[in-house]
């Protein structure tokens, strides 16, 4: 496997696990909407993504 | 003796491609996903007699956040480390509170690895 697609397949994997904490905080903000740690879960989370994205050159998600 | 260097972000990809860069630069690298288990690696090198020659830390990351992991450390035995941020923030106050902590750079994610690889050299060497 190269380097590219060895980080790839982090990406994808570690994706997976960002857009799963994103939608347990949204649907947790629906009960709780004035919950900072699930805001700050749902910041860290779309913003890690969208730093990731770039670092592997997916610029639309980004 | 290779140099050895630690990186600490919340992000598989960004640990992955940072490990990459400098390893292919001829670096040795250890990972931690936060400022607390950064602060646990650099523990265990203690113990067993070693340091890094070089922190690179992101800023946004759950446990314990990048300033808070540089204020620490530069309460330590290891406050002449130098310590780069690479992070997407680029708010000037925040960086303005790096600077306060004792950071030797400030880079911005994504970053090129030319560019990585200019500001590690500069810290690492003249050291």
């Amino acid at each position: 496997m190269s380097e590219r697609e060895e980080v790839l397949e982090i990406f994808f994997s570690e994706s997976d696990d960002l857009l799963k904490l994103a939608e347990e905080s949204l649907l947790a903000l629906e009960s709780t909407p004035e919950s900072i740690s699930d805001i700050e879960q749902l910041f860290r989370s779309i913003h890690t993504l969208k730093s990731s994205a770039a670092m592997v050159g997916f610029m639309n998600i980004s | 003796m290779e140099k050895h260097i630690l990186i600490v972000d919340d992000s598989p990809t960004m640990r992955l491609s940072v490990s990459f860069c400098l390893r292919n630069a001829g670096y040795r690298v250890t990972e931690a996903s936060d400022g607390k288990e950064a602060l646990q690696k650099l523990q265990f090198m203690e113990n067993k007699g070693q340091s890094p020659a070089l922190i690179i830390t992101d800023i946004n990351m759950p446990e314990m956040d990048g300033i808070t992991l540089i204020s620490k450390v530069k309460e330590t035995e290891l406050k002449f480390l130098p310590i780069l941020v690479l992070t997407t923030e680029a708010e000037e106050s925040m960086i303005e509170k790096g600077r306060a902590a004792g950071i030797s750079g400030w880079l911005l994610k994504p970053f090129q690895p030319e560019h990585l690889l200019w500001a590690v050299k500069k810290v690492v060497w003249s050291k």
